[in-house]
């Protein structure tokens, strides 16, 4: 990797001393008298270090530095100062200079300046890499396809991201809920930290409690060590409670106390924790039924659902299939260590009218038993499984009239009877969706 | 092209020690290494401010020597020596230049305040002129604190490299010595 270094000074004997030393230790290295001809050669060259002598004919060393400050900030700058001039070489330093060396240069100084300057800036060129790597892989480039409701939760997910509030994802079994949070939680401030997700359904109450909370020793039987909980593992990212539908009253009301108390207390303890965290929730519950049932608390649910994001099941959003088969049959042919394939046109046909009740996971699912199945170039209908009943079922010719009554049976069933979420997802009100109920014959 | 390694004393101020060198290179490098008598006026590059030789004028002058042999001749001295920008070198040479000086003033306990010890001396200053040559085949500085192209600019660094090339370097040297 090259190290771009940048001499600025108006003594001709420096620079050439200075260049040819440098050279002798394997950099690449630019010279320039003035801060002028300096600027152009900046604009051109991605310079890693600038040294720079404080007195320069035209613009001084310390007016030049600023200017390097706004417009390349990533460039460290050592100044190369006389002794007389050592006041204004520490003025450099609080200006945000990386060091100073007072003229002749002891050489074994300047030699432990440069290399703890290129050192840092190699670590922080890594660093910069990594992050950006990090960010493609875990972003938005994971969220596949360019509907116009897959491009509405892009746009939300970009909205959202850069603020601290908390987020409910709502969407069906197999949606990407997931996906969704962890691309908020790259996009947004607090993405060098982790994100920790906890599956509540996967839980009884107590092991969740345990899971989340983190427990002393012997805080209860088969306790043997001190374990930090989920929440304190997120502190400083984001915590992603999956299925929240699942969690019980009791843990809603103690989640409640450490989003307000922003403290935990790890189980077997009285001692109190801070904790800073982003909650991101998920569920494909209908939590405004559960909250009229009484099963769901209505403080809670107001806590968690500031700002709802909505992912529409694959069945909304058909014209990204061709895309996410296409995203699929490559990821597995990676994992598989196969040349991608082609998918025939029967398939895609039968893709594209099948309902996908399990969504992407389904989706993917299918297209990894393909993969693994098909031994040609292509995938043919006898390499998926039979998709073939709902997909002729959706076929059908349907009048407009027959298709709004399913529309809305469809709906209604999805939102678990509830007139208010059915009329909000058909963007229709309430009282047109009773009236429609009423003309087809609909009931709750 | 010459590759002759030509050792010269400034002032005829060493010449045991430069015989001493020579039979070492002979027998380590593929180029041959030749002493030589040289006398030059260190006057003009003395600094009454510092209290030192400048050492790119030196090389300067060594440059203006060179139609009488061919070549790449390193030159030695007892006076300590600068260049502008830094405090004091040990020893100054151009990449593929074909002049070079060692000064081992500052090579000495002596100046560190410690008894005289020649074979240290001696293992010193055939290391600073195995890296000045390094530089004269366009060697740069190694990133190897052990190898002798390091760059050692503190005698504590000198004493912990070692006097031969590194495998990357020396593979570096040998595709050079077979042009």
């Amino acid at each position: 990797m090259d190290i771009k270094i940048l001499i600025v000074d108006d003594e001709e004997s420096v620079r050439d001393s200075l260049a040819s030393w440098l050279e002798e230790e394997g950099f690449l290295v630019f010279v320039a008298e003035t801060a002028e001809e300096a600027a152009q050669i900046l604009a051109r060259q991605d310079i890693d270090l600038v040294l720079l002598d404080i007195r320069l004919p035209g613009m001084n060393g310390l007016e030049f530095q600023k200017q390097i400050h706004t417009n390349n900030p990533d460039i460290a700058i050592i100044i190369m100062t006389a002794f007389a001039s050592v006041d204004s070489a520490i003025e450099s330093l609080k200006r945000g200079a990386y060091d100073y060396i007072v003229k002749p240069f002891d050489p074994d100084e300047l030699t432990n300046i440069i290399r703890h300057a290129v050192k840092q800036k190699l670590l922080e060129r890594e660093n910069k890499e990594l992050k950006e790597k990090l960010s493609g892989i875990q972003g938005m480039d994971e969220i596949i396809g360019d509907s116009p409701a897959i491009r509405k939760v892009k746009e939300l997910i970009l909205l959202v991201a850069d603020t601290e509030s908390n987020v409910l994802i709502r969407g069906e079994s197999g949606s990407g809920k997931e996906l969704i949070a962890r691309a908020i939680h790259m996009n947004s401030k607090r993405k060098f930290a982790p994100i920790v997700a906890v599956n509540c359904g996967a839980f009884t109450e107590t092991l969740l409690e345990s899971e989340l909370f983190g427990h002393e020793k012997g805080a209860f039987t088969g306790a043997q060590y001190r374990r930090k909980g989920k929440i304190e593992l997120a502190n400083g990212g984001t915590l992603f409670l999956d299925e929240v539908g699942d969690i019980s009253p009791k843990m809603q009301v103690d989640l409640l106390r450490v989003l307000e108390t922003r403290t935990i207390t790890r189980l077997g303890s009285h001692q109190e924790i801070p904790v800073d965290f982003r909650l991101i929730c998920a569920t494909n519950k209908n939590l405004e039924k559960m909250l009229e049932e009484g099963s769901f608390r209505e403080d809670f649910y107001y806590r968690i659902n500031v700002f709802t994001i909505f992912v529409p099941p694959l069945r909304e959003r058909k014209e990204d299939i061709p895309v996410l088969t296409n995203f699929f049959i490559h990821k597995y042919a990676r994992i598989l260590n196969k040349k991608p394939k082609h998918v025939s046109d029967d398939v895609m046909n039968l893709f594209l009218q099948y309902h996908w009740p399990g969504n992407i996971r389904e989706l993917e699912n299918v297209i990894e038993r393909a993969m693994v199945i098909c031994r040609d170039e292509k995938i043919t209908p006898t390499h998926i499984p039979n998709l073939g009943s709902d997909a002729i079922a959706e076929a059908e010719p349907l009048s407009l009239k027959e298709l709004e009554k399913r529309h809305i049976q469809k709906v209604l069933r999805m939102a678990e009877g509830n007139i208010s979420l059915a009329a909000r997802w058909l963007e229709i009100d309430r009282t047109t969706l009773y009236l429609k109920m009423k003309k087809y014959g609909i009931k709750k | 092209m010459d590759q002759s390694i030509y050792l010269a004393c400034l002032n005829n101020s060493c010449p045991d020690l430069l015989q001493k060198l020579a039979e070492k290179m002979n027998k380590t490098f593929l180029f041959p290494v030749r002493t030589l008598q040289l006398k030059l006026d260190l006057k003009s590059f003395y600094s009454q401010e510092r209290e030192q030789y400048e050492a790119t004028s030196i090389l300067k002058s060594l440059e203006s020597l060179r139609p009488n042999f061919s070549g790449k001749i390193i030159a030695m001295m007892s006076e300590d020596i600068y260049i502008p920008i830094f405090t004091y070198v040990f020893g100054l040479a151009h990449l593929n230049g074909n002049s070079a000086v060692v000064s081992y003033y500052r090579l000495q306990n002596q100046y560190y305040g410690l008894k005289p010890d020649h074979s240290l001396l001696f293992i010193r200053i055939y290391k600073e002129v195995i890296h000045e040559m390094g530089h004269l085949f366009g060697l740069r500085h190694c990133y190897k604190s052990w190898c002798v192209m390091y760059s050692a600019n503190t005698i504590d660094d000198l004493d912990i490299k070692s006097d031969a090339f590194c495998e990357e370097c020396e593979q570096i040297l040998l595709a050079i010595a077979r042009r």
